[in-house]
This record gives C-alpha cells, structure tokens and sequence, in this order.
C-alpha cells in the first residue's frame, strides 16, 4: 500500500461507501461531503466504480429482486486503504500547519 | 412541430457538436433523432434538455448494465449513430457532462485513439506503397489515383489524431484535474 496515492475522486467514493449505496447515491454524498466542490458526472463515476471493483477496494452487492439498481460497498481491503491515506493526508495537513502556522493572510 | 438540421460534425468534433444541440435547446429546438448528417428536432420549451455525446465500443451486455447505471442518474439515450450514442438529460440549471475529470475525460478519447492509429498505420501503408510503385517509375493511372487518394485518407486520420491529442493538452493547460 506505500505508493498508492489515492484521487479525490476515488477517495471520497470509498468514504461514501462505508455504507451500502447506489450509484446516484454515491454521486449526491460525494458531492455533499466536498460542499459541492466536487461533482461528479456519471461515466466519470461509472468507470471510477469498475476500477475500484477491479481492485478489490469495492464490491457490488447481491441485487434485490425487482430492483435493477446495483449497490456497491467498500471492502475491507478499501478500508484499510482508506486508513492508510488518512495518515498521509494527516502528514501532509500536520507539517502545512506547522510550517505555515495556518496563517492565510499575506 | 419538427424540423430536420443537416449538419457535420467530424467524430473529433464531439464537444461542438453538444455546444450546438444546447444552442438549439435555448432556441427551443429539441433533439429527437440524432443522425449521420440528418438531426431531427421538435419544438418545445427553451433550454428543456441539455445533450451529450459519449463514442462507445462495449459488448451489448456492458453497454446494457452501463446505460442502466446512467438512466439512475436521470440520463436517458436517444439515439446511436456509428457507436456514438446521444444522451439528453432534464435541464436543472447545472451543466450536463458523461466525464468531469481529466482522467475519465482522456479515456474517452484513447477509445477514438485507438482507432484512428489502426487506420492511420493502415491507410498510411496502402499510401506508401502505390507512392513507391510511382517512384519505381510506374506512372499508371491507377497508382497516382491511390497515392493520391490514400495520401488524403492519411491525411485525414493524422489531422484527427492531432485533434485529439491537441484537445487532451487544453484540458490539461486549461487546469482540470
């Protein structure tokens, strides 16, 4: 896991799927979680979710009978990705504010 | 009330060919049959449907699960033409697009990529080869009208390689991520 450098995309597909949701529901979390900064379209999304299965980040789940909607969930190998990139991105936030002391006049 | 737009746009021309159709949608013109140069519109509210195009080159089974992912999202197909496939979607204020990142942006493109290089190799060497039949000295009509008209094939397929690839460093300097 030490070179994987994760997307926002991707990252935030995987934080939405610590619950199982359905494409149009990734899309609306996403774009809820980044406060509307990151929208994403739905090729865009639909690719972003195959590669994830691909790798194993995500599963789809089982479809309810009558429902043709596929619901996808992070899996535990996502997960601890996930936790992974936190530290990293925890790394990077922690030695911005040390050096810059969070201070954005200037 | 309808009426028929003939039209070209050249498969590297994607991006126009949408900015059109929404023109035509402000204009109250709504696309209902897309076609090789024949674009069916009906009258009805400005600015109702926003377009897009995507080039797909699926199995029927992925194209099949693929549009029934997008038909969640409210967007529905209306039309297919040499594997470029039409979608509309309600109008909700906010732009309509397949791809909203760089990466998925490229991968579009690498599909059309992929088959401009094959001709291009191809019909480049169909032009090399009746082009050295000429500088082998034979002079018949049939090899100066194949250089020629191979010479223009290639031609075409490198100005459409070119397209692409010019697009894909805009969006790049344009700052998308």
């Amino acid at each position: 896991m030490d070179n994987i450098v994760l997307t926002e995309a991707f990252y935030y597909i995987l934080l939405s799927l610590f619950e199982p949701l359905h494409g149009y529901g990734i899309m609306q979390k996403v774009e809820e979680m980044s406060k509307g900064r990151l929208r994403l379209a739905a090729g865009t999304l639909y690719g972003a979710l195959n590669s994830l299965m691909a790798k194993d980040w995500i599963s789809a789940l089982p479809v309810e009978d009558g429902s043709r909607r596929k619901v996808y969930e992070i899996t535990a190998t996502g997960k601890a990705l996930v936790q992974f990139e936190i530290r990293r991105l925890q790394e990077l936030l922690d030695n911005g504010l040390a050096v810059s002391g969070g201070n954005q006049d200037d | 009330m309808t009426k028929t737009v003939r039209k070209l746009f050249l498969a590297w021309q994607h991006e126009k060919e949408e900015q059109w159709l929404n023109q035509m949608s402000a204009s109250g013109w709504q696309l209902t049959h897309p076609g090789l140069f024949n674009y069916r519109f009906e009258q009805g509210p400005p600015n109702q449907y926003l377009y897009a195009l995507e080039y797909i080159n699926l199995s029927d089974a992925k194209m099949k699960d693929y549009f029934a992912f997008l038909e969640e999202a409210g967007i529905e197909i209306i039309g297919q033409t040499l594997n470029w496939v039409y979608y509309r979607k309600a109008n909700d204020g906010r732009p309509f697009e397949i791809f909203s990142d760089l990466a998925s942006k490229t991968e579009h493109m690498q599909r059309l990529l992929k088959i401009y290089y094959i001709f291009f190799v191809l019909e480049g060497f169909f032009f090399i080869d009746n082009l050295l039949e000429l500088l082998s000295g034979d002079f018949g009509t049939r090899h100066i009208v194949m250089t020629i008209l191979f010479g223009l094939i290639t031609l075409l397929f490198a100005t459409a390689i070119f397209s692409v690839l010019r697009q894909i460093q805009r969006w790049k300097r344009g700052g998308m991520r």
